[in-house]
């Protein structure tokens, strides 16, 4: 017995000397250099409220500051601008401190009254904003002082504070377009860092003195002296930029399990990765036929087996996953293992086809998106999958804005794309499939999902709100508005020098201001 | 002359030959290296790359074939009634030419593709429209040259008409050039195909073509090299075997050279 | 001659506005709308849609379009580019310096490589030295540029680390850094134009040989060296510089391929981004701008075929 206790008593000796030697390996941070992002696609628009192409958000994630933000890490919201906030007991109110050391890169104070003129401009239909479909709920804004802010709603919405952290809702000064000239081009922003040069083919950005944020150990943010976004549309030489030292990250579009498999085993070369929130899904239209029958809903969702999907496509790394993402494991994502419809079932769905007139199977037309390299993939797969059980696809590949068009348009029969997740399951979900969301390009209708998701909304208890979702996933599951098809995993690399960046499931960027270079 | 008829039999009889459907996957067998069970190994779908290639000649020579003699015809056609006519005539073909040809290449064809919506045919189309006017070029060079020739003056001074002229005296003479450019080019529109497919426009996927093909395994370069390495190959053997016929063909159609210059 | 060369330089004027009717025509032709590339996925609100079409004067029929356009590139304005906002002036001043300088390095590399090659394998009386330059070229004209490009930069870049990949500086600025920074897209773009070059050189020197004046210019007794230099090779390079018009065209319409495989933000690139983004008015800057400089270098090539052959005259 005292043996037993000296032996745990020695190990814990030992442990504490090994966490303290790991400490110590740690070094601080040093300051300076250049980190050079490498990314595939072209950077089109720098207006916050405007921009649409995700590289634009890519560099706006360092450039432009919310109120609030997601923790890289944990995915919790958190402050930002805001420092503090509270809510009405009735949900309809939200009040906002905000911090008084954050500046925009003229130097003046972020402050309420530009709060105020931030969400006025998304909501002003005459910026063309796609933003403002998801502010809608709010009814006013009213300045309490310098830095208070009140923000009324139309009606309670739970995910009010989720809508506030992204780059997109970035706030900018009173008179914003005065002030910048062109924002497509120009910015005036709070974050880290500034727009210096916007070149053909790169961005680059130069640290903002003033930055308010500083580390954990009290140093100012940015570390880095600037960072270049390089455009490398093709993925074979994003790759080999990096393995030649010619850029120091590459993130997401580009870099699959494939890529990180051959760069991990590169010395120099470190590979990071975490859960993506993003998913693959295979569109169908529901107004025409043969999806207009509920029953060749069901032989599709029958047809699919996520697994081999997962394997071929994704070497593995990726779950298969019903309507809620795994990250978000606060709103108790149902496992596919335990959803209805998720099961390959060839044969019950080639009856099903037969039960809705389909006896010799159905022929059925396939839209990949054609921005996302694993999606001509999983279209591939897809096709062979479904020929068994009576689905005979046609893969037609078109261009970007044709594939647009015809997604808005709802020409299509089916489509197979990626839509970037969220963490909060009513901004997840709510505009694909209520009859009324503003992409609902399935159209799909279903009263009774249609109610879920307006319950969800309204309601801010959170232990309410996790049964509605729990009900919705089932329902969802069963009546097939589209097919969730994977949650992958998302891949970074980067040069061993490479010191504190996090890879967060929303992609984001911001954790560059935190990244430093070692020399 | 035997390599184009190996690859042609090849393509004709590819149902027969494979080993494997050309879309089917494997699932377990993914980037399999070459061996018994899959001849030249499989892909990153665990497709048969022998069955693939196989197909792969298919669409790629049909594609080449087809869309180099739409060009051909048309183009010499405007180039030699451009030379030998001369004047106006010269100038509104050749400036035609030069709009049709001034456009970046794959541009058009893309605009071409993107208007008619990806397919074998659409893909026929850009591809030949792009190589018109390199052929009505090709062609006026030399019959500006041998317009001046004695015996075409001659000719035209005893009367002769001008389509027995140009049938007599001048087709024999771009044909040299034609050819050799024919030959070139059924080699880069294979290799023109596989542009547009690695944009995504050309052959539609599961389907193979030989360009599609490379493109597709380029990406896994590191993983497996043989996906890109087998297509490679099979896209040199085809443009091999086009050449050989070209020269062969030069030969018959320039008797001069008869004598001395066989294939090589 | 000099009423010949201000003849075709006006001639440019009908051809580019040609031109602008053909593209302005093949854009309303393409499915898909700019309005709709701007909202993206997000604003799918119709009357945004149609504030957008109204915003950029889509809504308007396709003649009034035109002349709004054609009036504002008359007075020396080339608009600004729909997707970005950006004057397309200074877009095509930052774009094309990149794909002139790509075209001609590959030009120049392709004639050094394919003159030697072709003249060596159209005169050399040994089979086995013409087959292997005949298998070489072949070689060259069987490659996909963007596997070429990608086994280019695997090996001199990541493997070699002869060459960098991304490095693009002004020519000016650092000469020798432009150079080794431009080497592997224009060796690229070079290969199988020096192999067709080749070819063509070899098989206008075959049957060059067996002209008259070239027999003559053997019994004369002069030796092999001169009569290629002096009758065969300027003879034989009428076909020839057809060729090299038409590769130094090609280029200068820009690689789409390898601008893509190098990361090169050329003239190819921005076309190919104008047109995926619908972006009317930058494909029109684009394609106008490829089209005059294609006209000019053909100008060049009809008196390059003078300057050969007396015979052809231009009056």
């Amino acid at each position: 017995m005292r043996r037993i206790r000296v032996l745990a008593l020695c190990c814990a000796v030992l442990l504490i000397l090994s966490l303290s030697a790991v400490q110590a390996q740690v070094p601080p941070p040093q300051r300076g250099g250049t980190i050079r992002v490498g990314i595939t696609q072209e950077i089109i628009n720098l207006d916050p409220h405007v921009a649409t192409a995700f590289s634009s958000f890519q560099v706006m994630d360092l450039v432009y500051e919310s109120l609030l933000r997601l923790n890289a890490k944990t995915l919790e919201v958190e402050p930002n601008l805001a420092t503090s906030w509270s809510v009405s007991a009735d949900g309809l109110e939200y009040t906002f401190t905000l911090r008084r050391d954050a500046t925009f890169h003229d130097g003046t104070t972020v402050d309420a009254s530009d709060v105020k003129y931030t969400i006025d401009r998304i909501l002003d239909p005459a910026t063309r904003s796609p933003q403002a479909s998801f502010l809608e709920p709010v009814r006013e804004i009213t300045v309490i002082n310098p830095f208070s802010v009140r923000i009324a709603l139309k009606r309670p919405f739970a995910p009010f504070l989720s809508l506030l952290t992204r780059p997109s809702r970035g706030i900018v000064p009173v008179n914003f377009e005065d002030k910048v000239g062109d924002a497509r081009v120009r910015t005036l922003g709070s974050g880290p860092y500034r727009l210096a040069e916007f070149g053909p083919g790169s961005v680059r950005l130069t640290r903002y003195e003033r930055y308010w944020r500083r580390d954990a150990q009290g140093n100012r943010l940015p570390h880095a002296d600037a960072v270049i976004y390089r455009v490398i549309p093709d993925p074979a030489t994003l790759r080999a930029a990096v393995r030649a030292g010619e850029v120091d990250l590459i993130i997401g579009f580009g870099v699959d399990i494939n890529a990180a498999r051959t760069l991990d085993a590169v010395p120099g070369l470190k590979v990071m990765s975490v859960a993506d929130l993003a998913y693959s899904l295979l569109g169908i239209q529901h107004e025409r036929p043969p999806f207009n029958d509920a029953r060749v809903k069901q032989a599709l969702a029958l047809a699919i087996d996520r697994a081999q999907l997962i394997q071929v496509v994704y070497s593995g790394r990726a779950t298969a996953a019903g309507p809620l993402p795994p990250t978000a494991a606060e709103w108790r994502p149902v496992a596919a293992s335990g959803l209805p419809n998720y099961r390959r079932d060839a044969i019950r769905a080639r009856q099903l086809l037969a039960q809705a007139g389909h006896p010799n199977g159905v022929a059925i037309k396939m839209l990949p998106i054609p921005t996302v390299p694993e999606v001509v993939q999983i279209a591939q797969v897809l096709k062979e999958q479904l020929a068994p059980a009576g689905f005979n696809v046609e893969i037609e590949q078109v261009d970007f804005a044709t594939f647009l068009s015809r997604w808005r348009g709802s020409q299509f029969d089916t489509f197979v794309s990626l839509n970037s997740g969220e963490i909060d399951p009513d901004v997840h979900l709510y505009r694909h499939i209520h009859s009324t969301g503003s992409t609902n390009v399935f159209k799909f209708k279903d009263s009774s999902v249609d109610q879920l998701l307006d319950q969800g909304r309204g309601t801010p208890d959170i232990a309410r709100r996790q049964q509605i979702y729990g009900q919705l996933q089932r329902q969802i599951a069963e009546k097939v508005p589209f097919l969730f098809l994977a949650y992958a995993d998302l891949f970074a690399v980067a040069r061993a020098n490479v010191n504190g960046f996090t890879l967060s499931s929303t992609r984001s960027m911001w954790p560059l201001a935190e990244t430093w270079l070692a020399r | 002359m035997i390599v184009l008829l190996l690859v042609a039999g090849v393509a004709v009889l590819a149902p027969l030959l494979a080993t494997y459907p050309a879309t089917e996957m494997h699932a377990i067998d993914r980037f399999a290296p070459p061996g018994t069970t899959y001849l030249l190994g499989t892909d990153f779908f665990g497709r048969d790359l022998f069955s693939r290639i196989l197909y792969g000649y298919r669409t790629s020579l049909l594609v080449a074939v087809l869309s180099v003699a739409f060009a051909l015809v048309i183009g010499s056609v405007f180039g030699v009634v451009a030379g030998y006519t001369g004047g106006a005539v010269d100038s509104a073909v050749m400036r035609t030419m030069d709009i049709l040809f001034a456009f970046p290449v794959l541009l058009l064809a893309i605009t071409v593709v993107v208007i008619l919506g990806a397919g074998l045919f659409t893909t026929v189309l850009a591809i030949g429209i792009v190589y018109v006017p390199i052929f009505a070029r090709t062609a006026r060079g030399p019959t500006l040259v041998v317009r001046e020739h004695a015996y075409v003056e001659a000719a035209k001074a005893i009367g002769l008409r001008s389509f027995r002229i140009i049938r007599r005296h001048i087709l024999p003479n771009v044909s040299t050039p034609i050819f050799v450019q024919a030959t070139i080019n059924l080699a880069t529109a294979i290799l023109f195909e596989s542009a547009l497919s690695f944009l995504g426009l050309g052959t539609q996927p599961p389907y193979p073509s030989l360009g599609l093909m490379v493109s597709e395994g380029r990406n896994y370069l590191e993983l497996s090299p043989w996906p890109a390495v087998f297509p490679g190959l099979a896209i040199v053997l085809a443009v091999l075997g086009f050449n050989l016929v070209g020269d062969a063909l030069q030969e018959i159609l320039d008797p001069r050279l008869r004598q001395t210059w066989s294939a090589a | 001659m000099q009423r010949y060369v201000a003849q075709r330089l006006l001639l440019l004027i009908p051809v580019l506005f040609v031109i602008s009717v053909v593209v302005f025509s093949l854009m309303h032709l393409i499915p898909g709308d700019p309005a709709q590339v701007i909202l993206g996925f997000e604003n799918t609100d119709p009357a945004q849609l149609a504030a957008v079409r109204r915003d950029l004067g889509l809504d308007r029929p396709v003649y009034v379009q035109y002349g709004r356009w054609l009036g504002r590139v008359l007075s020396g304005n080339l608009g600004t580019s729909v997707r970005t906002g950006r004057p397309i002036g200074a877009l095509i001043l930052e774009a094309l310096p990149f794909t002139l300088e790509l075209a001609i390095y590959a030009v120049v590399l392709a004639i050094l490589i394919a003159v030697p090659v072709g003249t060596l394998a159209g005169t050399t009386s040994s089979r086995l030295a013409d087959g292997t330059m005949q298998t070489l070229t072949l070689l060259g004209l069987s490659l996909p540029a963007f596997w070429v490009g990608a086994m280019f930069i695997l090996l001199f870049s990541v493997h070699l680390r002869w060459f960098p990949v991304l490095t693009f500086p002004a020519l000016l600025d650092a000469p020798l850094a432009n150079l080794r920074g431009f080497f592997l897209p224009a060796l690229t773009l070079a290969v199988p134009n020096a192999a067709a070059i080749a070819r063509m050189v070899r098989a206008s020197l075959v049957s060059v040989r067996r002209e008259e004046y070239v027999k003559v210019a053997r019994a004369k007794g002069l030796s092999e060296s001169l009569v290629v230099r002096r009758h065969m090779l300027k003879n034989a390079l009428i076909p020839v510089v057809t060729l090299i018009g038409i590769v130094a065209g090609y280029l200068l319409g820009g690689s789409i391929v390898v601008e893509q495989v190098f990361a090169i933000p050329g003239v190819g690139r921005m076309g190919l981004q104008a047109i995926v983004q619908r972006d009317y008015p930058v494909l029109q800057a684009v394609v106008l701008i490829v089209t005059a400089l294609f006209v000019l270098v053909n100008l060049l090539v009809d008196l390059i075929y003078v300057f050969l052959d007396p015979r052809i005259r231009y009056a």
